[in-house]
């Protein structure tokens, strides 16, 4: 599956699929309070699985402020 | 994950609340946040005239997308300051939004307003571009709704910015900010506009949520100038908290506004007077503002 991660810049990676969102932003070392999963333009819960074949986006919430 | 309301397939996961939400009803729980916030706070009514400040990024264009389709009288200010590049972009994203929803938006520069932009005042006076940024923006944005007949300055500060900067001050014991910080700051003086934070029990993970939603097209670039400010690690710090603790964050808030008192020693009697020079709020003489546009006159860092 493929990740892409938008900042600082952005980064695309392959990494296993097969299993939900939170193992993969536990391994991906991504805090799901302060980023949102989205697919298919659909925001995703922690639960949801990702199949090998998905593409998945990374968007960051914090801001300077 | 289902929906809390509707049992449908759940999007948005809002831990601090326990819930999760279908984007439909997840839109309708964030204005539903905004609407009670404001009536608990007694911040502002339908007819006020309301200013809310837009830099184009989520926070930001969500509230003035959630006050409009509330149904309040709010007119956007937009302050260019004049950072290459991101000022552009930033100053093109409210336009653009504005001309989507027909809505007002008033944008004032602050290289006409000083003859310098942020980063040329900064480098000028010798400091940091931030703390100048914040002083012309709290003073520019007063003063356009004092002189513009706007009771309420609106800003889109969210729970992270208020529990960041409550850790801040904590840290650093700085209780007369502590005493002061509120949702609701209300007009003390005849040319000081009150200053209300609807977001600020909505994090910046559900503005962010809000606005991917309602393919709101905003700015996601940083300030470059915000690049390792102090305010992303508490935000970075709390974050972690909240992940192996969801609702500390909201706790942090609440607990903070129900023992404010705490502070009110340390809030200073401030008698509040016209600055000679411009005629604006000050405790002094001279405004920290005619102070500063000194300095940029003179090139003198005092």
């Amino acid at each position: 599956m493929k990740v892409i991660l938008h900042r600082p810049q952005r980064k695309e990676i392959e990494i296993p699929g097969g299993r939900k969102l939170a193992e993969i932003a536990r391994e991906l070392n991504i805090n799901l309070e302060s980023h949102l999963v989205v697919r298919d333009n659909n925001i995703l819960t922690r639960d949801e699985f990702i199949q090998d074949d998905e593409v998945i986006e990374v968007f960051p919430a914090v801001s300077g402020g | 994950m289902r929906c809390q309301i509707c049992r449908g397939k759940a999007s948005v996961e809002v831990r601090q609340h326990h819930a999760a939400f279908c984007p439909d009803c997840f839109v309708q729980y964030f204005l539903k946040q905004i609407k009670r916030n404001i009536q608990a706070h007694k911040m502002f009514s339908f007819t006020e005239a309301l200013l809310l400040v837009v830099s184009g990024g989520k926070d930001s264009l969500s509230l003035w997308d959630a006050l409009l389709r509330l149904g309040y009288n709010v007119t956007a200010l937009h302050l260019d300051l004049g950072i290459p590049g991101y000022s552009d972009r930033s100053r093109d994203t409210c336009s653009a939004f504005a001309a989507q929803k027909g809505a007002d938006l008033r944008i004032i520069s602050v290289k006409e307003e000083f003859g310098l932009s942020i980063p040329e005042i900064a480098r000028r006076t010798r400091r940091v571009p931030c703390a100048v940024c914040g002083r012309v923006k709290r003073y520019l944005f007063n003063r356009y709704a004092v002189e513009g007949g706007f009771t309420t300055v609106v800003t889109g500060h969210n729970l992270d910015d208020e529990v960041a900067a409550l850790l801040g001050n904590l840290l650093h014991w700085q209780l007369g900010y502590l005493a002061r910080q509120h949702p609701h700051l209300p007009s003390t003086h005849p040319k000081l506009a009150k200053r209300v934070k609807p977001l600020y029990t909505l994090t910046e993970r559900e503005c962010l949520a809000y606005a991917l939603i309602q393919r709101i097209p905003f700015l996601a670039e940083e300030c470059p100038h915000a690049e390792g400010a102090t305010t992303i690690l508490y935000k970075e710090a709390l974050n972690h908290l909240e992940e192996a603790s969801p609702g500390t964050k909201l706790a942090f808030m609440k607990g903070f506004l129900k023992h404010k008192d705490l502070f009110k020693a340390a809030e200073e009697e401030v008698k509040l007077k016209e600055c000679t020079l411009c005629g604006q709020v000050t405790t002094e003489d001279v405004c920290a503002m005619c102070r500063l546009r000194e300095r940029i006159e003179t090139g003198i860092n005092r």
